[in-house]
């Protein structure tokens, strides 16, 4: 991990996850804004997932390598899983999902966060 | 796409947690599995079976139809059995439960959305009743 990167995807997947749910309440699905920012979430996650993967390969590891992979896999896999969903959705209920997905980053990026630093 | 299916609409967010669950329960069974089985296999176990009632619901969701809807229905059954029974259990019993589960403490650790989802589900398969025999109107599948 890469705190900095992390509390920048932390901040960010929130107020974008907060954003896209506001409009699911609206009744609208995402807009381009919207869409944007979830495709440039899914790639700095990306980029963060690869520098721990060259961190634990490189030898710097949590104690509980484990539990911490695997989060990293399923923060990886989420946002193109949930950008992906919501566009076979194009009503209120894609930008929820859209949504979801970016709070749930938030929740797994600051899980990796602490067991990484233990 | 009939108007009962229920794999559109807030069935999609639905299933989406659905799959969320069976990869982070699923991925972290697995290496737990893989790498310190001995510590806690029944914690283990647990988790690997919680992953995979995720993952048969998630199937059930899509799939959708009279079949899809009963592999749900079965799941939501067994999940909201399983997060109930293994909550309590974690309380009551903790040393056998040395390390987390899915559902350890009601899901706790995952912010009692595991306790949520099967409720929800259960609530949304109710609120799309499956389509009746011909002739017959059902308003409640109309919602918004």
């Amino acid at each position: 991990m890469w705190t900095p990167l992390a509390l920048a995807i932390i901040v960010g997947s929130v107020g974008l996850g907060v954003w896209c749910l506001v409009s699911g309440a609206r009744g609208r699905y995402l807009n381009q804004p919207q869409y944007s920012g979830l495709l440039v979430l899914a790639a700095v996650v990306l980029v963060q997932s690869i520098v721990a993967v060259v961190r634990l390969v490189a030898g710097d590891r949590p104690s509980d390598v484990a539990t911490f992979v695997g989060y990293l896999l399923t923060t990886a896999l989420l946002m193109p899983a949930g950008v992906w969903t919501a566009r076979m959705e194009p009503t209120r209920w894609g930008s929820v999902i859209a949504g979801s997905a970016s709070l749930v980053v938030a929740v797994l990026t600051l899980r990796c966060l602490q067991v990484w630093a233990r | 796409m009939t108007r009962s299916a229920i794999n559109t609409g807030p069935g999609r967010v639905l299933l989406f947690l659905y799959a969320l669950f069976a990869v982070a329960a699923g991925a972290r069974a697995g290496v737990q599995i893989a790498t310190k089985f001995d510590e806690a296999p029944v914690a283990y176990l647990l988790s690997a079976f919680a992953a995979v009632v995720y993952l048969v619901a998630t199937i059930g969701f899509v799939r959708g139809g009279h079949g899809g809807r009963r592999l749900a229905l079965v799941c939501l059954l067994v999940e909201l059995a399983g997060v109930l029974v293994v909550g309590t259990l974690s309380l009551v019993l903790t040393s056998a439960f040395p390390d987390e589960t899915v559902w350890s403490q009601y899901g706790r650790g995952y912010g009692f959305v595991p306790l949520g989802l099967p409720v929800l589900g259960l609530l949304w398969l109710r609120a799309r009743p499956e389509d009746k025999p011909e002739g017959e109107s059902d308003d409640t599948s109309r919602r918004p």
